[in-house]
């Protein structure tokens, strides 16, 4: 039942209100995971205390998920794209890639997508790419009007499940992923936040900066 | 003449496996038309469960069946059903609960609750759970397994146990009623 809050607040919300459910789930998790390897005499002192203090102050650093530590390769893939095309993931090698999965009837992910579009123009041509990859949203068929409506300037393709399962699994929507040079995921981003256009496109000058 | 043969064979072969395509009650087409109309306005998504109580009248657990698998068979009917799939409209929300749990535990390599330990989290009885195994087998998308201890089922399909995802198998309708009106569902 969390998660359908989740969803549904960020169909209907508009920026403050997702960033906080996002937080609540996010920082629940991070609790539990303090309570889980907190020593037993810490937990009778008030684990729930230490757990609470510890979420808050980093609060604002849980709300992009982040596989900083170790990379992870971003998976291949061949999909159709909404124009009738196929596209591969070959397409995005040796680019910075911004690969966004998002469904046509998420308000939020429309509401980034003009965000997409301004990152696609400017920074088209030195090295980065955007892919919105569409899902729980029909058939190609389905999408096209919707993505023409939208004026989306970027590829769009469909997703599945494997596509999916390869991100690591897609939980809420917008979901987007910062891919390196290297075909390796950067960074997951969950949600849509007011500084994650900032945040976004510092990580993407910083990887278009890394040697190919 | 030994291939034409052999290729009528096979041709009567593949048709007597393939099942014949579902066809509806004029009672359960009156379930569908009212889906199809609850679909066309903005954000709705009611079930067949409850737009079997609202077109009123008698319905049991195979009228869902039908209209599930016809719905599963004709995705062009609607853009709901090829944006949040069959299962979605056509399940209960026990049984969506069940096959969340039993998908996780899989996916997790736990061992699944038993029945009375499902029964309780759902706060249902533990014949209500039975018939939800029922249902999600005759759906395909659960299969008896006597290896699972006190349970006895599993997901049919090791894709279901990735299917916890956003708007999957387990995603749970809002229902909601406006005073005076007939409750309808959600996305």
């Amino acid at each position: 039942m969390r998660f359908n809050s989740f969803c549904f607040s960020l169909w209907h919300s508009g920026g403050q209100q997702e960033v906080y459910i996002l937080r609540v789930v996010q920082q629940r998790r991070l609790a539990s995971l303090v309570a889980s390897i907190a020593p037993f005499w810490t937990r009778r002192l008030g684990v729930g205390l230490l757990a609470a203090g510890f979420t808050f102050a980093a609060g604002s650093a849980v709300q992009t998920v982040v596989f900083a530590q170790t990379l992870q390769p971003a998976p291949a893939f061949n999909l159709e794209s909404i124009d009738g095309t196929r596209f591969s993931s070959k397409a995005l090698e040796g680019n910075v890639a911004l690969v966004d999965f998002w469904a046509t009837w998420c308000g939020p992910c429309i509401a980034e997508i003009p965000r997409w579009n301004e990152l696609f123009v400017r920074y088209q041509g030195k090295g980065f790419v955007v892919l919105g990859v569409t899902i729980r949203s029909g058939w190609a068929s389905d999408i096209r009007p919707d993505a023409k409506k939208l004026k989306i300037a970027y590829p769009v393709v469909v997703g599945n499940d494997n596509v999916e399962k390869g991100f690591g699994g897609i939980w809420g929507f917008p979901t987007t992923f910062l891919i390196t040079r290297k075909g390796q995921i950067y960074k997951k981003y969950t949600g849509m936040y007011p500084q994650q256009q900032a945040q976004l496109e510092a990580d993407i000058q910083k990887l278009l900066a890394e040697k190919p | 003449m030994i291939i034409l043969t052999s290729v009528l064979l096979a041709a009567s072969h593949a048709a007597a496996q393939t099942p014949p395509p579902v066809k509806l009650t004029d009672k359960q087409q009156k379930v569908l038309d009212y889906m199809l109309n609850d679909w066309n306005k903005q954000m709705r998504i009611t079930g067949v469960e409850l737009a079997m109580q609202n077109v009123g009248g008698q319905y049991s657990p195979d009228d869902r069946y039908a209209i599930g698998i016809f719905l599963r068979d004709n995705p062009r009917l609607h853009r709901t059903l090829r944006t949040f799939g069959w299962e979605t409209t056509s399940l209960t929300p026990t049984e969506k609960l069940i096959a969340r749990i039993v998908s996780r535990a899989e996916r997790e390599k736990q061992p699944p609750p038993t029945r009375q330990e499902l029964a309780k989290t759902l706060e249902v009885s533990p014949a209500v759970v039975t018939d939800a195994f029922r249902m999600l087998e005759r759906f395909g998308i659960m299969r008896p397994d006597p290896a699972v201890k006190n349970l006895g089922y599993r997901m049919a399909e090791d894709r279901y146990q990735d299917w916890e995802g956003a708007m999957r198998i387990t995603f749970m309708n809002h229902r909601v009623q406006v005073e005076g009106g007939k409750p309808f569902e959600v996305f």
